[in-house]
């Protein structure tokens, strides 16, 4: 009984931290732009078959990961230069389908170079599992846990502590006031997309050993990513990270306790059903503000 | 003969089709304070915009310690010197009182004396020293503006952009902001305000020029556009 419990309770937090890696992505660069990034899904599809690609071509593990993450990382900076930038003064809802057209064309990309067949990453760890009490606990999610959580601290330092940071809240908060600080508010759009799209490849790499990755990952990833995004409130992080681990959960226990086959529809009922009774997300803006 | 520091000449922007400034000139010496004065709507606000680099010309000049800014972005204006103040504060709400002054320091931030320069502004506003760990938000509207002129002067303005620094405040905090503009005047900035406030504004200026509906329509001495009956009768009731 409770062992079952502590089951579906370690799987679900395991997923949860993904997706809150994910929605942490979304909300990042919601926040610097107020787009809706709907490729960010496909920058875990990079970070998964990246490394798989590479380690192909006779990379060991412990250099396809960087270089797989850094390839995201260059996708997610081309995707601003080449693709958002361009289109300067363009409304939000353009600026969204921009992100839409792109994540098409990424997955596209992805199809015809690296192929269609689904890979499996190894366990970071030669030990695949421990018995926690009676349930089995995958080192895989210690490692996704470890990973996110650094991940999570490491963004909170870059965001209090360094002026790069700073200077991204600044110009979410207030783009023309950023400017008139002599804030490079283009290029600032330019890093929040860069670190958007390592966040997304970390998460597809850490996850890639219990869910397999493929060239269409990014779709499902993606979506689920910014139903966390947009439960926790878009635009706190905090959010983004509740918001995660309760999409995590509430698909583990539906999983486990109800049917498989209704996993993938827990999202889009918890979206509806939270989104009606609190229309800002848990954790949606309360903005401060004094005219 | 006094250097000029910032000359505009035949400025023309607009927003789409519709021009907002049509083709004016102003010229700024070094150390001088110059008020803009006009009704809503005239184009103050994109006159300042464009001199920050943030509003694009469609035709003229800025030209900036005699260099001609057409290919200088707006981060690179602060760098140079070029500060504005904008209109409605527009400080970082959800930052604190202290991030907001180091911010303002951006662009000179690998500078060793930032520290000091926050001790120093600490000292000029007490009151921001006083919340300095607050949420700009939870300020007063005085106490915001203060915060941004702060913010401001972290750059080490050569040019010092004011617009409409008394909106929406009490005339007790307008007078107070007023000393301050005076005491940086003193101090040798060079200061552009900009002002629907016309009266006190005229008072601090060395020269000021009136804007009417995007062209520079009157300009003199500050004394002199004070007691001129025309802007008297327009701007300053009677």
């Amino acid at each position: 009984m409770f062992s079952e419990f502590f089951q579906f309770s370690f799987s679900g937090i395991t997923l949860g931290a993904i997706y809150a890696l994910v929605a942490l992505g979304f909300t990042l660069i919601y926040n610097a732009s107020h787009v809706i990034n709907f490729a960010q899904g496909e920058f875990l599809m990079i970070g998964g078959m990246g490394t798989v690609v590479l380690m192909d071509a006779g990379a060991p593990i412990y250099l396809a990961i960087p270089g797989a993450i850094v390839m995201a990382g260059i996708a997610g900076v081309l995707l601003h230069k080449l693709a958002i930038a361009p289109a300067k003064n363009a409304d939000v809802v353009t600026l969204i389908i921009i992100t839409i057209g792109a994540s098409i064309f990424l997955r596209g990309l992805a199809q015809i170079f690296w192929g269609k067949d689904y890979h499996a990453l190894p366990a970071f760890s030669d030990t695949e599992s421990l018995s926690v009490g009676g349930a089995v606990l995958l080192t895989q999610s210690l490692w996704i846990l470890g990973i996110a959580t650094l991940l999570v601290v490491a963004l909170g330092l870059f965001f209090t502590r360094t002026a790069l940071g700073k200077a991204l809240l600044a110009t979410s908060m207030n783009k023309d006031a950023a400017s008139m600080v002599g804030i490079k508010t283009g290029a600032i759009l330019t890093l929040a997309f860069g670190i958007a799209a390592l966040l997304g490849a970390v998460a597809g790499v850490i996850v890639a050993p219990i869910t397999f990755t493929a060239y269409d990952i990014g779709i499902m990833l993606g979506l689920k990513g910014f139903i966390a995004a947009a439960i926790g409130g878009l635009g706190s992080s905090t959010g983004a990270i509740l918001g995660g681990l309760l999409l995590g959960l509430a698909e583990a226990y539906t999983a486990g306790y109800i049917s498989s086959d209704y996993k993938d529809a827990v999202p889009f009922v918890l979206i509806l059903v939270i989104l009606f009774f609190l229309p800002n997300g848990l954790l949606g803006s309360r903005a401060v503000e004094r005219v | 003969m006094s250097e000029t520091l910032l000359d505009l000449s035949g400025i023309r922007t607009g927003y789409g089709r519709i021009e907002a400034l049509h083709g004016l000139d102003v010229t700024i010496d070094k150390g001088e304070t110059v008020a803009l004065v006009g009704a809503n709507g005239a184009g103050k606000s994109t006159l300042l915009r464009v001199i920050s680099g943030l509003q694009p010309l469609s035709g003229g000049s800025v030209t900036f310690d005699g260099d001609n800014l057409a290919r200088c972005k707006a981060a690179d204006r602060v760098h140079r010197g070029i500060v504005q103040v904008p209109e409605g504060r527009q400080v970082f709400a959800g930052l604190s009182v202290e991030d907001n002054l180091t911010l303002g320091a951006f662009s000179r931030r690998r500078d060793k004396t930032v520290p000091d320069d926050l001790d120093a502004m600490y000292q000029r506003f007490p009151i921001l020293k006083e919340k300095r760990r607050l949420h700009a938000g939870n300020l007063s509207g005085g106490q915001q503006q203060m915060l941004a002129m702060a913010r401001a002067l972290m750059a080490k303005p050569k040019l010092l952009l004011l617009d409409e620094p008394s909106m929406g405040l009490a005339p007790l905090i307008i007078d107070e902001i007023f000393g301050i503009i005076t005491e940086l005047k003193q101090e040798g900035i060079t200061i552009f305000v900009v002002e629907q406030n016309a009266s006190e504004a005229l008072a601090i200026a060395d020269r000021g020029y009136v804007l009417e509906t995007g062209d520079i329509v009157a300009t003199g001495s500050g004394e002199m556009l004070l007691n001129d009956d025309s802007v008297k009768a327009a701007y300053l009731g009677g």
